[in-house]
């Protein structure tokens, strides 16, 4: 038996015909039936769906013990790698686990892109060969060819307004999962991330029929759903570290704007004595590095407004 | 650190993910499934000239006997979508339908929703219906009687044009898809459609006589014989019903979808089916004469030589059934899928297979001839 062969057996007639079965059963309605199969499948990954979100979140309590490590072990990097890696087993992480369900779910996308291919008869070729997936029920046999109109849709043409829907509510899903963080550099690899999974869903919905849309559409609401109930909003809503991460970039801007006039008259005249600079100069380090340290710049505008301004005397005062 | 490289892990491996289900689509969706509509025309042979709709979108004449290239005509092109979808790559517009010859004109349906009238002397051009647009799909051949043109589309309608002229005479609405060759007997046509059900209409005014219910869609052409319509349903049974008013005589099980056309000789009805067998029944009763297992499902519409039925499977290979016994013989194993129906004349099978070639077969010696379909 070759790979096709099995793929078929195993995967594309069972998908086919569950489709059909459904579709009899939901008042003859094929985008129904797309939408209860794709429920069937999030509730059968439901606990692997659950683990991959613990795993996200026990990762972010991990993170003050991996500083710590990161700070212990700040010139021995295997040794680093090590005390890692037995950090994670021992709260038994796996970063496999994250991308299990997907790897699960992408088979029954391409057997669902098929099944819609051939149910809808969308090409003659495909659709004279779906007669060798039906398993012999009567109610499979008189159900084919399936209805393509679902809501507005045409679900075997691809759908603007379904594209744009699978991009948001993946964009959503994302940032929900998303962990905040001060390093410049994972905020553009989140950002990446954020932006770049969404729009290469949404472009590849206008190029394949709306009923495959509508299955991402659909998982990704009932995945945004569990996210929420393990979770809450996550990345929707700005979190401790979120908020000091915006209270960084606020601090930032501000003395920067204080800065610069200072700095235009200041040109070549401070001579700063190490040592002698005290708390003043410390905003210029990175949030991560403040935090690490215990310290750091004040946490409220008005605090801001204090120290900036002792800082300015400071300097006039030097001068 | 670890959640941070982890991060950047999972954000590749998401990636490289996302491109894996993009090929893994394109791979499984459009190369292996075929989604790229091809099409299956059979050929229609007239005063010696053979005609048919080749995989490249051209309507090609050659000679039935020699088998030279007299001249071949493009149908329009289809626009080429952009994307990761299964649009078609090449712009040539698939031909399912066998073309239909009357007079100096060749009428050929595109799967791109034209129909096409061309000089079957010289190639050229008389006629496109719609003059501007599109239909949806044409799948199933034209037929041509009365001086009119019936061809049924892909949006549910039969549609009814001047043979001379290619206007508009009537058109007739069902509720699905029509995929099926109409069929004319007298002054009524028959036809099939996705909406389950077999019409019968008056071929001149459109206006309905009957209709049949079957428990499934209708995509083969319905045969006439003896004042019966003999239908092949997706319900997996074959109808006879009473031409005059549609009443049912008998029906007959099979293991799976109709899609060829039936075909009648000497009071039995031939009739193969997606199961890989061909029912001998007989025209009274539907009582099983015979049966032929084939091995391999049956699209293409068998044909009578002579007193043999020769028929083709999928896979393949050219069967003739010996109409005296109803015993099989193995005429030819093209080794190439076949869904295209078959033709015939003087004794020669025509047979176009899946990737584009033509061959001819002698019924009696088995002889084979191989055709070039394109001039160049």
């Amino acid at each position: 038996m070759g790979i096709g062969e099995i793929w078929n057996l195993i995967i594309l007639q069972p998908v086919i015909n569950v489709l059909i079965v459904l579709s009899h059963y939901l008042f003859s309605n094929f985008g129904l039936a797309i939408i209860a199969l794709t429920i069937v499948v999030n509730v059968v990954m439901y606990p692997l769906t659950l683990k991959q979100i613990n795993a996200m979140k026990a990762t972010q309590t991990l993170q003050p013990k991996i500083a710590e490590l990161q700070k212990k072990y700040a010139k021995d990097k295997q040794k680093l790698a090590q005390e890692q890696m037995r950090l994670y087993k021992e709260s038994g992480m796996s970063p496999a686990g994250c991308l299990v369900p997907m790897l699960i779910q992408m088979p029954i996308w391409i057997a669902l892109f098929q099944s819609i291919i051939r149910l809808l008869a969308v090409v003659p070729e495909d659709f004279l060969g779906l007669s060798q997936y039906l398993y012999s029920w009567p109610v499979v046999y008189s159900m084919v060819p399936l209805g393509a109109k679902f809501l507005w849709l045409n679900l075997a043409e691809p759908d603007m307004l379904l594209a744009i829907l699978v991009g948001g509510t993946m964009w959503l899903q994302q940032k929900m999962t998303m962990t905040p963080t001060a390093d410049p550099k994972q905020q553009a690899q989140s950002r990446m991330m954020l932006w770049m999974m969404p729009l290469m869903f949404g472009f590849i919905c206008l190029s394949f029929p709306s009923g495959l849309a509508l299955f991402w559409v659909t998982s990704s609401v009932i995945r945004i759903a569990i996210q929420y109930l393990a979770t809450g909003w996550g990345g929707l809503v700005p979190s401790k570290v979120g908020k000091q991460v915006i209270r960084d970039r606020r601090y930032k801007r501000r003395i920067a704007l204080q800065e610069a006039p200072l700095k235009d008259a200041d040109i070549g005249a401070d001579i700063i004595e190490p040592g002698s600079q005290g708390e003043g100069l410390g905003y210029e380090k990175s949030g991560d590095e403040q935090q690490d340290r215990g310290g750091g710049y004040p946490t409220s505008l008005k605090e801001i407004r204090r120290w900036s301004g002792r800082n300015r005397g400071h300097r006039h005062k030097r001068r | 650190m670890w959640f941070k490289h982890n991060r950047m892990l999972l954000g590749k491996i998401s990636l490289l993910l996302v491109i894996l289900l993009m090929s893994g689509v394109s791979v499984f969706g459009c190369v292996r499934t075929g989604a790229q509509p091809k099409g299956w025309s059979g050929g229609t042979i007239a005063n010696g000239t053979l005609f048919l709709g080749s995989m490249k979108g051209k309507l090609v004449a050659m000679s039935a006997s020699e088998g030279s290239h007299l001249w071949e005509v493009t149908l329009e092109t289809s626009k080429p979508a952009g994307g990761f979808g299964c649009a078609p790559a090449s712009t040539a517009v698939a031909i399912y339908g066998t073309p239909a010859v009357d007079g100096e004109l060749v009428y050929v349906g595109g799967y791109n929703g034209k129909i096409y009238a061309i000089s079957s002397g010289s190639g050229a051009l008389r006629w496109v219906y719609p003059r501007e647009g599109n239909l949806q799909p044409i799948v199933g051949g034209p037929v041509v009687a009365w001086e009119k043109v019936y061809f049924g589309s892909s949006d549910g309608k039969l549609y009814v044009l001047k043979a001379a002229t290619g206007d508009k005479e009537w058109d007739f609405e069902t509720e699905d898809k029509i995929w099926s060759t109409p069929a004319i007997e007298g002054d009524t046509i028959f036809i099939g459609s996705f909406d389950n059900k077999l019409y019968a209409l008056n071929a001149m005014s459109g206006e309905k006589k009957w209709e049949f219910e079957t428990g499934g869609a209708i995509a083969s052409t319905p045969l006439v014989y003896n004042n019966t319509v003999y239908i092949g349903s997706f319900d997996r049974y074959l109808y006879a019903l009473n031409a005059t008013d549609g009443s049912l005589r008998w029906k007959f099980p099979a293991g799976n979808w109709f899609w060829a056309k039936p075909v009648a000789y000497n009071n039995v009805i031939y009739a193969a089916n997606l199961d890989g067998k061909v029912y001998a029944l007989a025209v009274e009763n539907g009582d099983k004469v015979a049966e032929l297992d084939l091995e391999s499902p049956v699209s293409s519409s068998p044909i009578l030589v002579g007193n043999s039925i020769v028929v083709a499977s999928e896979e393949g290979r050219v069967w003739a059934i010996d109409t005296s016994n109803n015993e099989k013989r193995l005429l030819k194993d093209m080794e190439e899928n076949i869904y295209a129906p078959l033709s015939a004349s003087e004794g020669i099978i025509y047979i176009h297979t899946e990737k584009d070639a033509l061959y001819a077969v002698e019924v009696q010696t088995g002889v084979i001839r191989s055709f070039t379909l394109s001039s160049k």
